[in-house]
């Protein structure tokens, strides 16, 4: 499988995830409040892990990790963390239409910032040993 | 003081985890395909091998050491100061990793992270 699906896949996962987890765990909170008593003991836990959003987003963040894993092992460390950092991105943009919470000039920004930097490491190449070796093909060729 | 130290902790795990999963994953190989033979022994390496687990190890450090950090310090204070790790992953990946950083993906960079740090304010 080529890169830039991967990446894709690793930014959706972790955003949607983030989001839904959020909206979970915000359930869960009004659940707790709504009666002291399911607070106590297991119940918390039971609470939070029949939630169906915090299991979808739990689902969603381990796959994000596994595809993270997957990215690392293909291309370099400096290369991928920076290019999924774009999930901040989605995850703010869809903080407006999910979770109703609206978004400050700061953050705006943080949103630009954001994107410039993903699109100047984005120009580069992905894996140092893939550059490396292109530039020994470029050798042989000269020789 | 003790916030100061704690979140230090928090960066520092949090890119060494990075760093050493990073170089696991690269002793474990590539993955390139869905047959599920050929990703059940890619699994099987990489939850023997040293550097993923002392990555994931870190990793875990790095998160406890947040909650705790967070159960007394504002999260608009814990959060900016997270994006530094950026920075340091980046350091990591040049000096240990041996990756080659251009011009254009340290600004890349610093640009990502004062974005992440604007973003959590």
């Amino acid at each position: 499988m080529r890169l830039l699906p991967l990446i894709l896949l690793a930014i959706l996962t972790q955003a949607f995830g983030n989001v839904m987890l959020s909206r979970g765990m915000k359930e869960v909170g009004i659940a707790i409040s709504a009666d002291l008593e399911a607070a106590r003991y297991f119940s918390v836990a039971l609470t939070t892990v029949s939630n169906p959003f915090f299991l979808l987003g739990l689902v969603l963040l381990i796959t994000a990790f596994l595809l993270f894993l997957t990215l690392l092992s293909r291309a370099d460390l400096s290369y991928v963390v920076p290019i999924t950092s774009f999930s901040y991105v989605l995850i703010a943009l869809m903080a407006v239409h999910l979770l109703k919470e609206s978004i400050p000039l700061t953050r705006w920004c943080g949103i630009v910032c954001i994107c410039g930097g993903v699109l100047l490491v984005s120009r580069g190449e992905s894996a140092t040993a893939s550059k490396a070796a292109k530039v020994e093909a470029g050798l042989e060729r000269e020789i | 003081m003790k916030t100061v130290l704690v979140i230090a902790i928090v960066i520092l795990a949090g890119s060494a985890g990075d760093i050493l999963l990073s170089r696991g994953m690269k002793q474990v190989g590539a993955v390139e395909t869905l047959q599920f033979r050929t990703l059940l022994a890619i699994i099987r390496r990489a939850i023997t091998n040293p550097s993923m687990l002392c990555g994931i190890a870190s990793m875990a450090v790095a998160f406890f050491s947040l909650l705790a950090v967070l159960s007394w310090a504002p999260l608009s204070l814990v959060s900016p100061a997270t994006a530094l790790g950026y920075v340091l992953n980046t350091f990591g990946a040049k000096f240990y990793l041996k990756e080659e950083i251009d011009k254009e993906r340290w600004i890349g960079t610093l640009l990502v992270c004062i974005g992440a740090a604007f973003l959590s304010v």
